[in-house]
């Protein structure tokens, strides 16, 4: 399995045969929207989701299909989902596409993430991948098993003259804010739903979108749509099964129309509406991929030997179809944790802690001297 | 273990006694389940795929996906499906697209164009007739074939789901296009959040229409099915190397005279592990991405997580009216009735 021969396209000069219209000669890379990539698995467009350990998860794809939306549920008071939320929307911001938040206020926008460059942690691994043997380079970092493809590529352009980089995914700092360059003003738009009782709350949201999409730039699209049915924001008749599914179909068929044009990330806190209902299980049939993250109640214990302790689980409900109706979640099935820090928001393979002695307290050791008289 | 086809596993009765057939028999229903972890699109891609090698004619409808959608994963299966509807042999009708805007004034469609199913909402007047609707284009199609054609539905749940209609309207549908065409292949997910009302009520709260009106359109499905395929992840726990479980049962259509049958219905009963292949370079053709691998022993297990028809019933009609009644006034134990009605 692991020695598949790779069939590569045959590069043949485009004097030595006459053009015929059914072959392609590939002599040139595609022309891809910047911040898109095909996938390593099959070829796929994919684009990143801001967060590469979350890349790495999505099925071995790299990142978020074209044309797919992906649902994140989290259970509990927490608001890990929108930290994934805001680097999507930062990368969508940096990479030049098209950015729309919708239900969250003007200011969302603001308080993104800035970008930080590579660390120089980074441009050491880099250098010491000739060293491992290669068979070991798909393990990923120790430990966690998944693989963060590079970020990376510095490509020449075509007289040789100039070495452009380019990100795939950039690092974020938390506790900076994105400033946001002037070119991408233009492409950050904002849309909420509508709270006029009795009509459908989403078709705003809807009609934004397919005017966001009947402009032919920016080629790529990013809809965030942070805390769904957020009480605050929407209509109490937001959750009427009716128009949340139409709104998901409205969704799904804009999708479907420009498939390369489109990617959606949606939050949904699970405490109002649980998974066990059958309106947010038909959510999940209409959805792309559906992540879910439960944050531990309490915090696992931290020791000396082990100072990064996952925040919660993750739970892959449902893989981005890997463009060609691919089934099933794959995984190892091993459980996967999250973890969020100021830089980023790691996602590994999760095992319990080593159970590490307590050290007797202070109190217990003066309470036993009372004891003997 | 070999890794084979599907082709190779799934099997009906033909209409000579000891034959089997790929395709299910005329006049029967044949109904595919699924959960979100294990989508059953290579199921319907499946049946596509092998009636229009046996040179048999086909109607998809979709309404979830477009054609695009199908067509480029369809590609992948060495089908060209634009060949095929030049020839007649395939229709794709789009019930995905418009289906929630109505009908548009210039009823000329594009030469060339797919079918789109529109809805025209009775609630706002003018005459529309809600789901009925739909039977027209698609009864077109079908009688456009060349023969008695394959009717392949995907996403019909979403249909009552929309609240484009009541779920008996959708059943009446399918009864309706039954008459058109030789057999039908239908795919329902079956989460077990969607299967709440078949159980024993935890609350006293009534579950919402959305999941009653899903119950029932399962249940009566399931009633109405010569056979049931089931695409579900293992039940105990996820693995590397097997994505999901793949059975087939008798539906309950399957027990109508019985008593006279015997051993003719064995044919096409079984369940088998599978696992998707990521596609990657040499993995050969793509029918090759779903190797089935057998499982250790055929196993006669009933309807799984549904109730069983109630009773020796000895018509359609009786069967449909027994899964209603149950389904709506007597939530059963789901699961555990097992072979005896």
């Amino acid at each position: 399995m692991s020695f598949q021969r790779r069939r590569a396209p045959i590069q043949v000069s485009t004097t030595a045969l006459p053009s015929t219209p059914s072959s392609k000669l590939v002599t040139s890379r595609p022309n891809l929207p910047s911040g898109v990539r095909p996938s390593a698995l099959n070829g796929t467009l994919t684009t990143s989701t801001g967060c590469p350990s979350l890349d790495a998860v999505l099925n071995g794809l790299g990142g978020l299909p074209l044309g797919s939306s992906l649902l994140v549920l989290e259970s509990g008071t927490t608001d890990f989902s929108g930290s994934l939320a805001r680097n999507f929307a930062a990368e969508g911001v940096l990479q030049g596409h098209g950015v729309c938040s919708v239900g969250v206020g003007e200011g969302w926008v603001g308080e993104l993430p800035g970008e930080v460059g590579a660390d120089t942690r980074e441009k050491k691994e880099m250098k010491e991948r000739m060293q491992i043997a290669w068979r070991y380079n798909n393990l990923g970092e120790f430990g966690t098993g998944i693989k963060e493809r590079e970020r990376v590529r510095t490509t020449t352009a075509e007289d040789g003259v100039a070495a452009v980089e380019e990100v795939y995914c950039h690092s974020y700092d938390l506790t900076k804010r994105l400033s946001v360059p002037p070119s991408a003003v233009g492409n950050i738009t904002h849309t909420a739903p509508s709270t006029t009782p009795k009509t459908n709350p989403y078709t705003p949201i809807i009609a934004h979108i397919a005017k966001l999409l009947s402009s032919p730039t920016p080629t790529l699209h990013r809809v965030v749509i942070p805390n769904l049915l957020n009480p605050t924001r929407y209509p109490p008749n937001a959750a009427r099964s009716e128009w949340l599914l139409r709104f998901f179909h409205s969704l799904r068929v804009l999708l479907r129309t420009y498939p390369s044009r489109l990617v959606v990330l949606l939050t949904l806190p699970l405490d109002l509406y649980p998974r066990s209902t059958g309106l947010i299980r038909y959510i999940e049939h209409y959805v792309d991929a559906v992540l879910e993250l439960a944050p531990f109640p309490k915090p696992l214990p931290t020791s000396p030997a082990n100072p990064d302790v996952p925040q919660g689980l993750v739970r892959v409900h449902k893989a981005p179809a890997q463009g060609a109706g691919g089934v099933g979640v794959g995984g190892d099935g091993g459980d996967l944790a999250f973890r969020v820090t100021r830089k980023n928001f790691y996602i590994e393979a999760f095992s319990l802690p080593v159970m590490v002695e307590e050290e007797k307290s202070e109190e217990q050791k003066a309470r036993k001297k009372d004891i003997d008289f | 273990m070999a890794a084979r086809n599907i082709a190779d596993f799934i099997h009906f009765p033909a209409a000579h006694r000891g034959h089997r057939a790929s395709l299910p028999p005329d006049e029967s229903l044949v109904l595919i389940t699924q959960t979100l972890a294990t989508p059953a699109e290579f199921m319907l891609h499946h049946f596509i795929h092998t009636a229009l090698l046996n040179a048999r004619s086909v109607v998809f409808i979709s309404f979830m996906n477009n054609y695009h959608h199908h067509a480029s994963s369809l590609r992948k299966w060495g089908l060209d499906l634009t060949t095929h509807k030049q020839n007649g042999t395939f229709t794709f009708i789009d019930g995905f697209s418009d289906i929630l805007l109505p009908p548009p004034s210039n009823t000329t469609p594009k030469p060339g164009a797919d079918p789109r199913l529109y809805f025209p909402d009775p609630r706002t007047g003018g005459g529309g007739g809600g789901i009925s609707s739909f039977a027209p284009p698609i009864t077109t199609a079908l009688k456009g074939m060349n023969d008695d054609p394959v009717l392949i539905i995907e996403g019909l749940e979403t249909v009552s789901a929309l609240g484009l209609g009541d779920a008996n309207e959708v059943l009446d549908l399918v009864t309706f296009l039954q008459k058109f065409c030789s057999t039908t292949l239908l795919s329902l997910p079956i989460d077990p959040p969607l299967l709440r009302p078949l159980l024993p009520p935890t609350t006293t709260t009534p579950p919402p229409p959305l999941e009653r009106a899903h119950a029932l359109l399962l249940t009566s499905l399931a009633a109405r099915a010569f056979r049931i395929i089931n695409v579900e992840p293992l039940s105990t726990g996820r693995a590397k190397d097997v994505t999901g479980v793949l059975r087939m049962v008798r539906g309950g259509a399957s027990y109508i005279g019985e008593e006279g049958e015997g051993k003719g219905e064995e044919e096409g009963r079984g369940e088998w592990l599978f696992m998707w292949v990521l596609g990657g370079m040499g993995s050969g053709s793509y029918t090759a991405g779903l190797r089935c691998r057998m499982s250790s022993a055929w196993h006669g297990i009933g309807v799984p997580v549904l109730i069983r028809n109630r009773g020796r019933c000895g018509g359609y009609s009786s069967l449909r009216r027994s899964a209603r009644r149950t389904c709506t006034h007597e939530p059963k134990a789901a699961g555990t009735e097992n072979g005896k009605c």
